[in-house]
């Protein structure tokens, strides 16, 4: 069963999963994890723009591809931080392919998720296998039940950007179109039939330093184990203010507040970016397996300061 | 709905499922683009969407009405763009099952890039970024990045003559080549595999009359053969054959399986406990091999197997334990041991593992299968499903990759052929998908090895011990350390053994180099530990142990001529965060051939084909085969009709063993000799010549020069078949030691190589980078230098796959795969390709027919454990397990744990 809407309205009470670019979707179906109706929101209307108001609020569309959130003059000039995740994620042809808003509410890459025959809390299991099984590159801030880390790369990059999130029936904050980790069936709280249409951002802040890394095991093209984008502002050599997005450590992303707090009013040196960086560990509850992953942070997130400051 | 591809329209109404790929091979016909990864990883079905690159794999259907698709047939042999002629000349490709969505990528990087750049180099690091979602498993990526970099460049703008050292490039690039996933005939069904969910069970009952109660289903299949037993997550349980995929799945669900679950060995690293479930309780004597079809004797104590050969791989063996046991306790200095551990690898092929089986009545089948082994696969199947060999036809004309993996009678082909017994005559085509690829098709066994060294005061090898634990899944027949014994040094004391421990897990398989990474991990490891702590060179501890071999030596010394090599750092000097390391690794490999192997060469005023029951997976085979005929009469190998993929024609080799080519190459310069004979005997009847002998392109005589052409022009048309020689055995005596026609001979010599490998550790973030690999191998006469470097290089960076990336995990509690997708089984990416330098040796096989042996399969054994020694040298800190990930490197170096 196919829907194919033109109001993002419509949705409202039709069955079935939402579709925009399908990158994500006709993996898990051709995969045999996922199945069912689908309403297809392609045709919307207004929803593959990128503006800017007078004030500097940004509104970007959820139909806007990856790769236009990337490379347009609005987003790579304005808000770097998000413009370099978008081009450091994925594949050029998923970049292409894929929309925004669909890249905030894609399920999780799990393997006991992928995989048609394996158990897991998201696929509405009781138990999630990978806790008692393989968690190699599970959760680090752990929020029990499922026990791997959310999928979506630019979720992480809007917490660090205290970006705001429109729908087709209200309009929250990023945080809270994630929750707090604990709705272990999903991987975002929007309603049946509820669209995300757009993600709006606040004016932008004139020279700040941006950055986006990954900590991957190839050159490219691979899940992170762990991922950061920071920005920073420095002014004569202090850190007057600090954004920080992570993700792969928990079942959602994360704003880091605490490190935050240590980069703020520091003088932009490296024991500066160090301490803050090694913050970041306080109050990692990682799984077993996962133990490893809390380095891996802090080393995550030290270069990604480094890359900000040389910026 | 209406969408437009290469410019002409097509309607189409999707089903709401449907993707792009659907309509494009299923209604439009076009089968260039291909379906491998089926999840936006691997690029192999990329075309283009208003000039822009889109996986058609994850591209909704619906979403192509008004757009503009280009598929690769828009690019045909009368109209190739430069970038297809780019790919051909510079041997961007080998099977070219990824080599559609390559092309497609790079038009549209050529485009881009002309328009902001113009007619300039782009660097590898802009085209490593450009081509992040395409993989190539064969590894093409040297021929690739330098194909992309001339195209933009303009080097092809305006070339219009065709340059392509590999013959069968051209069908490569358009799309042209049809693979057994691209076979159509009429009345084709989808067969799909129902496959144990469960590692140990009885199969009690097998309910279809749900599924044949399905609209559209044709055909059903029990596929258990009389036997009830499941032994492994994945097993082949029953088929089904529907008129499309999509009621072949549906039908699958509805089959009811009564399955008796009991528990199951499915970790290695306990399955030799006392108490673990026994994989083969009940019938030893059916255990499959992973070897290279022959099966090993072994002594069974359960779950664990020892391999009855230590006659051959052991020397004193009783003293070797005590002399190393004494160096341990006495002489610290002058001995190493470790247990080290290879994780299994996934040969995972673009093209998967596939069949199209047709019966004709009960005693004529017809099968299209991608297969290493067209010949013999004829017999395997007349055998098994109780036919003579005439009844049954076997082609594969065009196989995307292989690696050993598809070798023999495979079980996605039994079940192709089993369930389109009861299809009434209508053919049936069995693809895996790639979670099947890469959760029950293929693997390299795993490896748990116990190994230690000692060394006399003078460096030479006193003593050594190799225990091998081959992980194979269901099966037997790893050989670690039968490699080992065969190249140890001879005077050492040798406590050598091959164990396997059985699991309820798939099948090991052959895969490139069976079992000598593994063996090299642990030796080289050991004797640059031993040299370290001796404080003695590598080389000139390796020199040493085999002082009078030439070939060792001269390798040898191209190692000591490499400036990075030379100049190295003393170990573990490095201490920023970036780290450097150079590693050392030789690596030896068994000289195979088919003796038996026949070729038929016809000329005709058409010109010259040559016939043989071979195929081509990539290696080229078709091209060594017009070299061999170009090399003599100087014929453009493209100018040749190259005739093989058919088991009906002349017998030819597996494409095992790096038998192919020192099988076909000095068959067919035989042949060609004799048929250059036989037409100057038809010049000097017909055309009066005299005097003739043979020139650069034809016949030199009394009068003058004429051509072949001219000659074949007016001579009738002729065919001769010619039996490749034997090689000399011990005595100097051509003998023949192939137990059958299908099985490869041992020809009495080795090759020898050896592998350095310069990286850089990230000693922060656990990731390594290769810089460089040096890569030599010493096999006598390269008979195709194309093909060869094309051998060099992917097995350096397939080497770099299984010690970096590759790892095939699973799941303890269930049995079931977690590494099932392409990203979750990593395998190495364009921007993971260091610079490669390549080295041949060339003397020392003169007496060997044509003077040369294969290398495709020593070019990748040494390339791990060179690997393994340069983190050392870069850190200190010694990896004892493949692969060395960034959470093995974190750990090893301390800082997590």
């Amino acid at each position: 069963m196919l829907n194919i809407i033109t109001q993002a309205e419509e949705a409202q009470g039709l069955r079935g999963e939402i579709r925009a670019g399908g990158t994500d979707l006709h993996d898990r179906y051709r995969a045999g994890v996922s199945s069912g109706a689908i309403v297809d929101i392609h045709k919307l209307v207004g929803l593959d723009q990128i503006e800017q108001a007078a004030d500097g609020t940004t509104t970007i569309g959820a139909l806007v591809s990856i790769d236009t959130v990337g490379n347009h003059a609005i987003t790579a000039g304005n808000y770097s931080g998000l413009a370099k995740a978008a081009n450091g994620l994925a594949t050029p042809q998923i970049r292409w392919a894929a929309s925004f808003g669909g890249s905030l509410l894609q399920r999780t890459r799990c393997a006991y998720y992928r995989h048609p025959d394996l158990s897991c809390t998201k696929k509405g299991d009781e138990v999630c296998g990978g806790r008692d099984g393989n968690h190699t590159n599970g959760v680090i801030f752990d929020k029990g039940g499922c026990s791997h880390h959310h999928p979506s790369t630019l979720g992480g990059s809007l917490l660090a950007y205290d970006a705001r999130i429109k729908t087709s029936q209200r309009d929250i904050t990023v945080a809270e179109l994630y929750g707090d980790g604990s709705e272990h069936s999903r991987d975002h709280l929007l309603a049946n039939g509820e669209v995300l249409t757009h993600v709006i951002l606040p004016p932008p802040v004139a020279g700040e330093k941006t950055a986006y890394f990954r900590s991957i095991s190839r050159f490219e093209a691979e899940w992170p184990i762990v991922e950061c984008t920071v920005r920073l502002a420095v002014a004569d050599g202090l850190i007057t203010a600090a954004g920080v997005g992570v993700g792969g450590v928990s079942q959602i992303p994360l704003k880091l507040s605490n490190v935050e707090t240590l980069l703020v009013g520091q003088a932009a040196t490296q024991e500066t970016l160090e301490r803050a960086a090694a913050a970041a560990a306080e109050g990692a509850n990682p799984l077993p397996g996962a133990v490893w992953k809390v380095e891996m942070l802090v080393g995550t997130l030290l270069t990604t300061f480094e890359m900000a400051l040389a910026d | 709905m209406e969408t437009t591809i290469n410019g002409q329209p097509l309607t189409f109404e999707p089903h709401p499922l449907d993707t792009a790929i659907d309509v494009i091979r299923d209604q439009a016909g076009l089968t260039g683009t291909k379906l491998a990864c089926g999840g936006g990883v691997c690029g192999a079905c990329t075309v283009l969407v208003d000039n822009v690159p889109t996986c058609s794999c994850l591209m909704p259907a619906n979403h192509m009405e008004g757009k503009a698709i280009q598929t690769i047939e828009a690019h045909g042999r009368d109209n190739l763009h430069p970038v297809q002629r780019a790919f051909m000349a510079n041997e961007g490709l080998q099977c070219g099952f990824c080599t559609p969505g390559f092309v497609n990528e790079g038009i549209a990087f050529y485009n881009s890039w002309r328009e902001a750049h113009g007619k300039t180099r782009p660097s590898q690091h802009d085209i490593a970024l450009a081509m992040g979602g395409h993989l190539c498993r064969c590894a093409a990526y040297v021929g690739i990045y330098e194909a992309i970099a001339q195209a933009c460049a303009g080097d092809f703008d305006e070339v219009t003559e065709l340059i392509a050292p590999r013959v069968d490039a051209i069908e490569k690039v358009t799309g042209e080549a049809k693979y057994t996933v691209d076979v159509q005939l009429d009345g084709l069904l989808e067969g799909r595999i129902l496959r144990s969910p469960y590692p140990n069970a009885m199969v009690k009952s097998i309910d279809f009359s749900a599924a044949q109660g399905l609209a559209g289903v044709e055909a059903v299949a029990d596929l258990m053969e009389g036997k009830r037993r499941i032994r492994f997550v994945g097993q082949p349980v029953a088929a089904v054959a529907a008129i499309d995929g999509r009621t072949a799945e549906a039908a699958l669900k509805l089959i009811k399986v009564d399955y008796q679950v009991m528990a199951a060995a499915v970790d290695f690293e306990t399955a030799d406990q006392p108490d673990a479930p026994e994989v083969w309780d009940d019938d030893k004597g059916s255990i499959p091999t992973a070897a290279e079809g022959t099966s090993l004797p072994y002594r069974w104590n359960k779950n664990v197997g020892r391999a009855r050969m230590g006659l051959i791989t052991s020397r004193w063996a009783g003293a070797a334990g005590r002399r190393l046991a004494s160096a341990e306790k006495n002489e610290p200095d002058r001995y190493a041991a470790h247990t080290f551990r290879n994780s299994q690898q996934v040969h995972t092929a673009l093209e998967p593992h596939a069949a199209v089986a047709q019966w004709d009545g009960a005693d004529k089948l017809h099968v299209y299968t991608s297969t290493q082994g067209v010949y013999g696969l004829r017999f395997e199947i007349a055998e098994h499903f109780d036919l003579d060999k005439d009844q049954v036809t076997v082609e594969s004309h065009y196989i995307g990759g292989a690696f050993g993996g598809k070798q023999g009678m495979y079980r996605e082909i039994v079940a192709a052929i089993t369930v389109a017994r009861h299809a009434g005559g209508r053919p049936v085509r069995i693809v895996n998908n790639r979670m099947e690829e890469l959760a029950y098709a293929s693997l390299r066994p795993g490896m748990k090895v116990d190994a230690a060294l000692a060394v006399k005061p003078d460096g030479t090898a006193e003593a050594m011990k190799l225990h091998s634990y081959g992980n194979a899944g269901v099966a037997g027949g790893t050989i670690t350390a039968a490699l080992a014994s065969i190249t140890a040094p001879r005077g050492a004391y040798r406590d050598m053994a091959d164990f396997v421990v059985t699991t309820n897990t798939s099948q090991g398989t052959p895969f490139r180099g069976p079992d000598a990474p593994q063996q090299r991990w642990a030796m080289e490891q050991l004797i640059d530990e031993v040299a370290l702590k001796q404080g003695v060179d590598p080389v000139t501890m390796r020199r040493k142990w085999d002082p009078k071999h030439e070939i060792k030596n001269r390798l040898l010394d191209w190692v000591e001529s490499i400036p990075g090599w030379r100049d190295r750092a003393k170990a573990g000097s490095d201490k920023g965060r970036f780290r450097r390391g150079i590693g050392l690794s030789t690596a030896q490999w068994i000289f195979m051939y088919n003796p038996d192997t026949q070729l038929t060469i016809s000329s005709s005023p058409e010109g010259i084909k040559v016939s043989c029951a071979t195929q081509d997976i990539g290696n080229g085979t078709r091209t060594t085969i017009a070299k061999a005929v170009e090399d003599l009469m100087g014929i453009s190998r493209n100018d040749l009709v190259i005739e093989i993929g058919d088991a009906s024609l002349p017998l030819g080799p597996v494409a095992g063993g790096s038998q192919v080519t020192p099988s076909v190459y000095p068959t067919t310069y035989q042949a060609t000799e004799a048929l250059m004979a036989h037409l100057i005997k038809e010049a000097e009847s017909k055309m009066g010549l005299s005097g003739c002998s043979v020139g650069q392109g034809g016949i030199n005589h009394t009068a003058g020069f004429t051509a072949w052409a001219d000659v074949l022009a007016i001579a009738a048309p002729f065919s001769l078949t010619e039996k490749r020689a034997n090689e000399r055995g011990p005595l100097g005596i051509p003998m023949n030691t192939s137990t059958a026609p299908v099985a490869p001979a041992l020809g009495m010599r080795f090759s020898h190589g050896a592998t350095v490998t310069e990286l850089e550790v990230d000693t922060r973030l656990g990731k390594i980078r290769p810089l460089n690999v040096w890569n030599a191998v010493a096999v006598g006469k390269i008979f195709v230098p194309h093909l060869a470097n094309s051998q060099m290089y992917s097995g350096v960076i397939q080497g770099l796959g299984y010690a970096l990336y590759e790892e095939k995990v699973y799941d303890l509690k269930t049995g079931h795969v977690l590494s099932s997708n392409l990203n979750d089984y990593r395998v190495p990416g364009i921007g993971d390709t260091p610079n490669i330098h390549i080295h041949y040796d060339q003397e020392g096989y003169e007496e060997v027919q044509g003077q040369g042996i294969g290398l495709s399969e020593l070019a990748t054994v040494g390339v791990a454990a060179s690997v393994g020694n340069a983190v050392h040298h870069a850190t200190g800190w010694r990896p004892l397990n493949t692969p060395i990930t960034p959470k093995t490197v974190v750990i090893g170096l301390g800082m997590g744990d």
